[in-house]
């Protein structure tokens, strides 16, 4: 069979497309066949590894619990019989352990730079989405995938003066973020700022990302202290998502040690 | 509600029922992780956070990096249960708190220049679904590895059918030509994924 055909089969098959006879099928084939069998393993083990874990139902549940429980204190399960006397037997060791963690470690532990950190907790670049263009007529669609194309390749300096076109024919938000994020990376921060504050400003589905990207270009450019207001308010907005919530304090956490 | 693995709950169940391993009693808890059971999501909060948050905040950590190292786990954990093979043999916090400590542990060795060693509860002996569930961290992350070696299109492209984007909607995004274009270049980009791992002799071992 023609790898390529044959490696259709096995991706309609992971994704749960193939049904019926097809299905029954093709399950056969590898019942009888190792090797086919060994191939979709992998590829399942690679779609497995790959996969976001932030969108994984049961942690986004679990995180919502967590965000909930977070005024609350834990309350601490009883833990068997035998575990306890072994607790309470190196529990001297666990405070000295604790203290040492807090007060011995964080001087061991060589310090990032902010531009290092922001470099790596910034997250992917935003990507223009079609559902959401605007169409007066021309061919956006093509448009927006020519931006994409070359946000996704790096290439931010040549993506800017099509998003700023984009913006200002579309006043789309998604395309505010991509230029902040496009400005941010080729060190153009005031410019950066200047189009994230206006998203911000807005109550809109982007505003978390909005002060996501408003609060890594201030950290770049060295304004530390604004950096770290924004994260505050970026956490303590209502709707904040749960995982860029969790960045933020991540980052802050990060940051508040830089001198 | 759509699925997110349409069949893995259903893969899990039948290989409870098919395979040779005797399930242990707390497979419930992998079922509700796969289901998304909310009285089961808040019992494994309540139930298993406190000790992992113990043995990271008495060992270097605070509150937050406990919860990382909750969720992560959680994470790996789930991913394991994907495989149509998982049973379950062991308790669900046997399980659990052996991976958290090596989570937390290679986190620490990271920032140390000297071995770590972690204080911790004792009585957990490292089972078969703990050896298993290690293999598996390592295999993927030698899959991350080599993923990052791939061109940015060819990342860009995975990622998009890994958040189960049509082709249509790709071909779009990425300004192909169409659909079957595409559906060409994710074939030639898995193709150059699965070469770089086989040919890793990291490969070899850590191979199922």
């Amino acid at each position: 069979m023609n790898e390529a055909i044959k490696f259709e089969q096995i991706h309609s098959y992971l994704s749960g497309e193939l049904s019926g006879t097809a299905l029954t099928e093709f399950e056969a084939q590898m019942k009888s066949d190792p090797a086919l069998k060994a191939e979709v393993e992998l590829h399942r083990d690679i779609d497995i590894a790959l996969m976001d874990d932030t969108k994984i139902p049961f942690i986004q549940s679990i995180n919502k619990i967590h965000k909930a429980n977070q005024e609350a204190p834990v309350v601490d399960v009883k833990p068997p019989g035998i575990l306890r006397r072994r607790i309470l037997r190196y529990a001297g060791v666990a405070v000295a352990a604790v203290l040492l963690g807090v007060f011995v470690l964080p001087r061991l532990i060589p310090s990032e730079t902010p531009m290092q950190i922001s470099e790596n907790t910034i997250g992917n670049a935003f990507l223009l989405d079609t559902k959401r263009s605007i169409s007066d007529g021309s061919d956006v669609t093509k448009e927006v995938g020519d931006i994409n194309q070359k946000i996704i390749a790096g290439q931010y300096a040549e993506a800017i003066p099509l998003l700023n076109e984009f913006y200002s024919q579309t006043g789309d938000n998604n395309a505010a973020l991509s230029l902040g994020y496009c400005h941010l990376q080729v060190k153009n921060y005031d410019n950066a700022i200047a189009v994230l504050k206006e998203v911000s400003a807005k109550k809109s589905d982007e505003k978390d990302t909005a002060m996501w990207y408003l609060a890594h270009s201030y950290l770049r450019k060295g304004e530390k202290s604004t950096a770290e207001d924004i994260l505050k308010q970026l956490i303590q907005y209502p709707k904040t998502a749960i995982n860029r919530s969790k960045q933020a304090k991540n980052l802050l956490n990060s940051i508040e040690n830089i001198n | 509600m759509k699925n997110f693995y349409p069949t893995t709950l259903i893969q899990y169940l039948n290989t409870q029922i098919m395979s040779n391993k005797t399930s242990h009693e707390d497979t419930f808890y992998v079922e509700g992780m796969l289901k998304n059971d909310p009285f089961i999501v808040n019992r494994i909060y309540k139930e298993f956070y406190p000790g992992i948050r113990r043995m990271v905040t008495s060992n270097s950590g605070n509150a937050d990096r406990a919860w990382d190292v909750f969720q992560d786990t959680l994470v790996v954990i789930f991913k394991m249960a994907q495989s149509p093979d998982f049973v379950l043999t062991c308790p669900f916090y046997n399980l659990l708190y052996p991976i958290s400590k090596r989570v937390w542990l290679k986190e620490l060795s990271k920032k140390s220049r000297s071995e770590v060693t972690i204080q911790d509860e004792d009585g957990y002996i490292d089972e078969t679904n703990v050896e298993e569930t290690i293999h598996q961290m390592e295999r993927h992350a030698l899959y991350k590895e080599k993923f990052v070696l791939l061109g940015e299109k060819c990342q860009a492209l995975m990622k998009l059918v890994f958040d189960k984007k049509k082709m249509r909607e790709i071909a779009v995004l990425l300004n192909h030509k169409n659909a079957h274009t595409t559906r060409q270049q994710h074939y030639k980009c898995r193709k150059k994924l699965t070469n770089l791992i086989q040919q890793d002799p990291k490969y070899k071992e850590l191979k199922r």
